[in-house]
């Protein structure tokens, strides 16, 4: 078994993976950049090291420095989280050399999904896909638009999170489109490859959970992922309530197929598109991801122990019989964002205080006086709700999320209120338009507002001032 | 006073512990944080710009102006680097239609125009660094 980790993440993924180092008896030990020294993952380690930098750029993205520190540390093997160097063959592949195990699929695997291109062929052999194949030229993106017809979508073809994505609707936004994808694609990605596919509106994005090892692959049910802002997930729930029982065994089989058609192992997700009854292969992503809780919730599977178990060479330690998912969950994703534009908002938490129930789970790293640095996501914490059936998940959730109170600066669970409210959300009706429909919840206490408003003093911008000061002093604005 | 909360007007009138809106009479009371309005406590998450946040609720809220002489203004919600300007002074632009886009925390955020109208002054260029709360146009 591994005995000393390496988280090579920050945030809350990093304190979720040392708290099942803990219960394994497995030592965690991480890894901080300067924008990062007073950040709590650091104090759930046995030790951490001081890497340096504050940009991705300059710390969590470097190798070099995850294998030195995981070396001065002593530990045998490396647990990358998700983001940063999470799906990077060249960095597990550097693992292996420095003899750390690498947690994570085997490095072909990771090489196949990561390259989005040759995991739409492989995954084509098994599974249905959308039209789609790489352009090099607006010319050669232009004949295919042509002959499928707009919509279009362009992705990255190294891309993930939703950078590198444009929705192209007529000729005559392609150039610029495709243009600003591939430079964001070589910004984020290192890589300007980018494909283009038929663009299905009005989808559902469902994702199948797998665990694998040597011998076998098992599925632990799907997670709904359509509410979704600029491309990135706010909401999941499992199970979806758009699939019915026979939907729910034949997209779990196609996955599970994709897993074995490329040689998978450890956790990943199929993700597939959804739309009239209808399914379609769009992505693995070969990590453990920020929605894995709610799959913990109903099924009771901790996913980072049996990755940690897969990659210690023990196997699996759930039987193909273990898993049978129970009641529903929700997961909001509490951001420190605007939450109404979804602009990010970094800065100074006044109050932190998570709320705590039944049923009730929050992933977060934050802590009342903590500074969200700007130069990484703007993910506060996770809030996880459970209950016997759906309608009690979301009863627990809109108790939870009027509970949690973060002050000092804004975040989603304004959102989230509004979404639980919304008449399609409660429904289960919805696709991934459907943020742009949710409207503002609880505005019958405008004159409550109003009075309040009145009485805050004519300096009231303080919390923007202090904020200013603090962006001035530690903070260029030079994103890599 | 005149309040704007999303979208709908409120007169306001202060009277040491009590509030006149819009001509009805409440009980207020300040606890640090916290107004008390009748019997509800309302606790103050947020506030910057014109979002303010409620017990969990967001608002937008602003002070109702009669006199909009120098234009509105469309301000940066976040600090960050502008990389692109889509429109030149002079320009007449609908509601929603994209002006400029600023880098921040590794996304690039479209700033949509919040009305239809000419775009007076474009006060940022390409490249430029701005901090939340800066001028970025003025329409009018």
């Amino acid at each position: 078994m591994i005995k000393r980790l390496l988280i090579a993440n920050r945030g809350e993924i990093a304190i979720r993976i040392a708290r099942t180092c803990r219960k394994l008896g497995v030592r965690p030990f991480g890894v901080y950049s300067e924008a990062d020294r007073s950040s709590l993952h650091v104090k759930y380690c046995d030790e951490a090291i001081d890497i340096g930098g504050r940009l991705p750029s300059e710390s969590y993205l470097r190798q070099e420095k995850m294998i030195d520190a995981a070396k001065k540390l002593g530990c045998d093997a490396v647990h990358p989280g998700y983001g940063f160097l999470s799906e990077n063959p060249s960095f597990a592949r550097a693992c292996r050399k420095s003899g750390l195990v690498f947690v994570g699929p085997p490095i072909k695997a990771l090489e196949l999904s990561g390259d989005k291109v040759k995991a739409r062929e492989a995954a084509s052999r098994v599974a249905p896909v959308v039209e789609g194949k790489e352009v090099r030229s607006v010319k050669e993106a232009s004949r295919f638009a042509s002959k499928e017809g707009y919509p279009i979508i362009i992705k990255a073809a190294k891309g993930g999170g939703g950078r590198g994505l444009r929705i192209v609707k007529s000729s005559g936004e392609l150039k610029r489109a495709f243009e600003s994808s591939r430079s964001e694609s070589l910004l984020s990605f290192g890589s300007p490859r980018v494909y283009v596919e038929k663009y299905i509106e009005r989808t559902r994005h469902i994702e199948v959970q797998i665990l694998a090892d040597e011998e076998r692959t098992v599925q632990l049910g799907e997670r709904e992922c359509s509410v979704q802002r600029r491309h990135q997930k706010l909401i999941e729930e499992t199970p979806s309530p758009a699939l019915d029982k026979g939907l729910r065994e034949r997209m779990s089989s196609v996955a599970i197929a994709i897993m074995e058609e490329v040689g998978y192992e450890n956790a990943g997700t199929v993700e597939f598109l959804f739309s009239d009854g209808r399914f379609f292969f769009m992505e693995i992503n070969a990590r453990i991801q920020v929605e894995h809780p709610v799959t913990e919730a109903v099924t009771g599977v901790d996913i980072v122990q049996e990755q940690l178990l897969v990659a210690s060479g023990k196997g699996l330690g759930i039987g193909l019989k273990d898993v049978k998912p129970k009641g529903h969950a929700i997961e909001c994703r509490i951001n420190a964002e605007h939450p109404l534009t979804f602009v990010p908002y970094p800065g100074r938490v006044e109050e932190f205080s998570p709320p705590s129930s039944a049923g009730v789970r929050v992933d977060t790293f934050v802590y009342p006086g903590y500074a969200i640095p700007p130069f990484y996501d703007s993910l506060l914490a996770k809030l996880i709700c459970k209950g016997k059936d759906r309608i009690e998940a979301m009863d627990r959730a809109k108790n939870a999320l009027t509970a949690f109170r973060i002050a000092g600066i804004p975040s989603t669970i304004p959102f989230h209120i509004s979404a639980l409210n919304d008449r399609r959300f409660v429904r289960g009706a919805y696709d991934t338009s459907f943020v742009e429909g949710v409207k503002n919840y609880a505005t019958r206490e405008g004159e409550a507002a109003a009075a309040i408003f009145s009485q805050l003093p004519k300096k009231a911008n303080l919390v923007q001032e202090e904020r200013d000061q603090w962006m001035d002093s530690r903070f260029d604005w030079v994103v890599g | 006073m005149k309040v704007e909360v999303n979208g709908n007007g409120y007169d306001i009138v202060l009277r040491g512990r009590s509030a006149l809106i819009n001509g009805r009479e409440v009980e207020t009371k300040r606890k640090g944080d916290t107004l008390v309005i009748g019997c509800k406590e309302y606790r103050l998450d947020f506030f910057e710009g014109s979002l303010m946040i409620v017990n969990g609720t967001a608002y937008v809220i602003s002070e109702a102006t009669s006199s909009r002489s120098r234009g509105p203004e469309v301000r940066a919600p976040i600090g960050g680097k502008v990389i692109g300007v889509f429109v030149k002074e002079g320009q007449e632009v609908e509601e929603g239609a994209p002006l400029l886009v600023l880098e921040a925390m590794k996304m690039e955020n479209q700033i949509k125009a919040p009305m239809a109208g000419r775009v007076r002054k474009v006060l940022v260029s390409r490249g430029q660094s701005v901090i939340a709360g800066d001028a970025l146009m003025v329409f009018g």
